[in-house]
């Protein structure tokens, strides 16, 4: 079969998902268990992008 | 496959990875984590801190990954993610306040298990979220090696 260099090209390209791996995953046991163990307050406060913050800050100034 | 095509099946994957992998390490089997549907509507609890209605609505860009965690039947956890260069940010999250007991402190490690799947899956580097509280935050800090930055934490994904 004849392969154009363009159906390589299309191939080489196509985005691709990477293997996938949990954020518990990444923990020591040590980790985990503190985390599992821990009752406390989670609540998280509307986050913005470190960008966003940034050219706010310099735009206060 | 488009980009766009991507990233929804990255959120997909990662919602179902999550779902998978948090059932089990909570002991929780009818744990379901979906993106955002008309069901939540009706399911969402009172006096919501943040206007999850809107938020549902409003376009927040093509890397968005949006988590609804229920037990059974009942809504526990809201959640947005978005994703900006090598960054995926916890935008927005809120559990129910009269919450399952099991996931009483544990809804931000809940959804940074999606969320690291999604960042994973996207070659992404590192995860982003703000502690409401001064204790949360050091918490994040000393317990699972998060960094400050300003007031936020940004958790990098290991090699």
């Amino acid at each position: 079969m004849h392969v154009q260099d363009s159906d390589v090209k299309t191939a080489v390209q196509a985005p691709r998902l990477a293997p996938m791996r949990g954020f518990l995953t990444m923990l020591t046991e040590e980790q985990l268990a503190a985390l599992r163990a821990y009752r406390g307050s989670d609540a998280v406060v509307a986050a913005v992008p470190a960008a966003t913050e940034a050219a706010k800050a310099s735009s206060a100034k | 496959m488009s980009v766009e095509d991507l990233h929804r099946i990255a959120a997909g994957q990662a919602r179902s990875n999550a779902e998978r992998y948090l059932g089990e390490f909570y002991g929780i089997p009818d744990l379901r984590i979906t993106a955002f549907k008309p069901e939540i509507g009706q399911a969402i609890w009172t006096a919501a801190k943040f206007s999850w209605p809107d938020i549902a609505q409003r376009d927040f860009g093509p890397v968005t990954l949006d988590i609804a965690v229920w037990i059974g039947a009942r809504l526990e956890i809201l959640a947005l993610c978005t994703g900006h260069g090598p960054q995926v940010i916890v935008r927005f999250l809120e559990g129910r306040a009269d919450g399952d007991a099991r996931l009483k402190g544990q809804r931000l490690w809940a959804v940074l298990e999606c969320a690291a799947n999604f960042a994973t899956g996207l070659g992404k580097r590192e995860l982003w979220w703000h502690p409401e509280s001064e204790e949360f935050l050091n918490f994040c800090l000393k317990t699972i090696g998060a960094k400050q930055r300003g007031r936020q934490c940004m958790f990098r994904i290991p090699t």
